[in-house]
């Protein structure tokens, strides 16, 4: 295209609505607009108005008559026709193109600075929900009143449980109602749940804490343990899940925003919802780092309120640790995070701060219960329930107390 | 690109016959059948950062089809995937138009298609969304509403009244503002219209004869809210 003619969207000849695409050649005394069907029209620049116009606000508007008599709306695109006008034009158009040129920079100007604002927004909202979402469990979580809870837990149950058997007898059973009476003299005064555990004949290596102070540990689990303080370890972690509504917070922060607020403002049917249908899940739940730290760290507490040995808690995992990913993957007391090393530093940590002590043994017969849970021969059970006697760190044993 | 709309109404498609070597660019998953002629190949269009900008901002897809007559002349029907109707705009290289997110439909492949914000509060109000597509070059632009489509031509100063969330598309030197339907806010509220777009001319205004998120409203009430 030769230089000072621009292309424009053409609107005036015939039906003033309908635009035809042409081309304004910008000279000294005249615009003259040619169509791409070949006519041509004489717009003297004495009649033309200059503006800006269209959706952006950044077309430039010539409006103005042809000596025929039309009167044109012709859109250009672009600065180009400004900056030739403001050199080039007419003296009449030289100031309104330049105050046009002026405009256009503004407008472009205040469009980024809109843009920009509106991703600050956008940021300023993710953020605030990123860092809020968290508070807002918390909210929610201490509205639901403990009954509610046990009632959603119980559907977790029921979920999780579907279609496998429930023991309520035999070694199994004894053996874990043996291990949870005993930590019930570990268990805070004053909590408002109703605690019951629930032992399942299934494969599954696996102990889960459902809301409402509902465990459920699974024969499998059973299985891979080498004794009873192992398996009083891994229930007062459970436990402690329980006791700090880890499972609804972590259902709430799965189930979204939407169930949160619904909660907080007093509409609990969503989250029932969630539950109902996504409850069976509640084994792929993982908690967050800091909920597993806090579980492990007051399982100790309770384990020593319960005068069991604690120490005997990170043997299991570290028999785990120790065989790869030989083990299913689904037992979520070994989710992740943290890792294993961590984990075990900071029980070991916990475990130096504790006085020496002459721990009461559970009196379980481990090895015996495997074999009749059909477990293969146990190739590196210790003794059955041994009395532990912790020294703290650099100290000697101290003598056995009286039982 | 030679095309014919095909089924017009509320569940139409676009037929479009590609000369061989003839390439033409489709929205995502808008093919119904085709020729076996024709190859079917995903493009980011306008790069990645354009793409991607215009999947997050319009909610449209990264990719289009590109839809390309290999082996020798070839039919392709392509079609939206909500019900509605599809209608053709021309580009001359001199215009552009402007278009409500997941309007386009196909194009030739010449087009360029962008997106662009339309400020903030006409994003909130208008029921347009916060970004919508610009399209420009030169050919053939097929587009498609919710319900059907209907075009009204403005001559300059010229203005119309639509429904905020029926606009569709329309040309770039159409301009718009978002205003209460009636004077007063009660009675904006109370005619069930809130708010409104008053569209000033010169140019062409396609809109809709369904509101989606008015039809949205209406079928939550047959969803039970318990499983």
């Amino acid at each position: 295209m030769p230089a000072g003619t621009f292309r424009c969207d053409v609107f005036g000849p015939g039906d003033p609505g309908q635009s035809s695409p042409g081309s304004l050649e910008v000279v000294y005394e005249a615009f003259r607009l040619t169509l791409d069907d070949g006519r041509s029209f004489t717009l003297p620049t004495g009649g033309i108005k200059l503006s800006r116009g269209g959706f952006d606000g950044l077309h430039v508007i010539v409006e103005g008559p042809a000596e025929t008599g039309e009167r044109f709306y012709l859109s250009v695109q672009g600065e180009l026709v400004l900056e030739h006008l403001a050199h080039l034009g007419p003296a009449e158009l030289r100031l309104a193109a330049r105050d046009l040129l002026k405009q256009g920079s503004s407008t472009r100007t205040w469009g980024q600075v809109s843009f920009l604002v509106f991703l600050g927004f956008l940021a300023a909202c993710g953020l605030g929900l990123w860092l809020g979402f968290g508070w807002l469990v918390e909210r929610a979580v201490g509205l639901v009143p403990p009954a509610l809870e046990t009632s959603l837990g119980e559907i977790v149950v029921q979920s999780i449980g579907s279609g496998k058997k429930e023991l309520k007898q035999g070694p199994a059973h004894e053996a874990v109602m043996k291990v949870w009476n005993r930590l019930q003299a570990g268990i805070p005064a004053g909590q408002p749940y109703t605690l019951k555990i629930y032992v399942y004949d299934d494969p599954m290596v696996n102990a889960l804490a459902a809301p409402g102070g509902h465990v459920m540990v699974f024969t499998g689990l059973l299985k891979e343990l080498d004794s009873a303080e192992e398996l009083a370890g891994i229930l007062a972690h459970e436990l402690q899940h329980v006791l700090k509504k880890h499972p609804l917070k972590g259902i709430m922060q799965s189930a979204g925003l939407a169930v949160v607020l619904g909660t907080i403002f007093g509409d609990a049917g969503a989250l029932a919802v969630v539950i109902r249908e996504y409850g069976g899940k509640l084994a792929e739940l993982s908690y967050s780092r800091d909920q597993e730290r806090e579980a492990d760290r007051l399982a100790v507490d309770l384990l020593v309120k319960a005068d069991i040995d604690p120490t005997r808690f990170p043997e299991f995992f570290r028999r785990l640790h120790a065989k790869g990913n030989s083990f299913p993957a689904a037992l979520s007391i070994l989710s992740t995070h943290p890792g294993h090393e961590e984990r075990d530093e900071a029980l070991q940590a916990r475990f130096r701060t504790l006085p020496a002590t002459r721990w009461e043994p559970i009196g379980i017969d481990w090895p015996a219960l495997k074999t009749a849970l059909g477990a293969p021969a146990a190739v590196t059970a210790g003794p059955a329930s041994p009395a532990a006697i912790v020294p703290p760190a650099g100290q000697k044993p101290p003598a056995e107390r009286e039982p | 690109m030679k095309y014919q709309i095909m089924q017009p109404g509320s569940y139409a498609m676009i037929k479009v016959d590609l000369a061989a070597n003839e390439v033409m660019k489709a929205e995502s998953g808008a093919m119904v059948a085709m020729h076996p002629n024709i190859d079917v190949e995903a493009k980011v269009d306008g790069g990645m950062f354009g793409a991607l900008k215009r999947a997050v901002l319009t909610g449209e897809s990264v990719f289009f089809q590109t839809l390309k007559a290999t082996r020798g002349p070839g039919e392709v029907y392509l079609a939206p995937g909500v019900p509605g109707d599809v209608t053709v705009m021309e580009l001359n290289g001199a215009n552009h138009f402007f278009l409500q997110k997941q309007a386009f439909l196909a194009g030739d492949d010449g087009l360029t298609i962008e997106a662009v914000s339309q400020g903030f509060f006409k994003g909130l109000l208008s029921g347009e969304g916060m970004f919508i597509q610009k399209v420009s070059g030169k050919g053939t632009l097929a587009i498609s509403s919710f319900g059907a489509i209907h075009k009204i031509t403005l001559a300059p100063g010229q203005q119309y009244i639509v429904d905020n969330s029926h606009l569709v598309a329309w040309s770039g030197t159409v301009t718009y503002d978002v205003q209460k339907a009636s004077s007063g806010w009660f009675s904006s509220i109370g005619s069930g219209e809130g708010l409104v777009c008053k569209v000033n001319g010169p140019g062409d205004v396609w809109f809709q004869t369904r509101n989606p998120g008015a039809f949205g409203s209406w079928i939550r009430q047959f969803i039970p809210s318990k499983g």
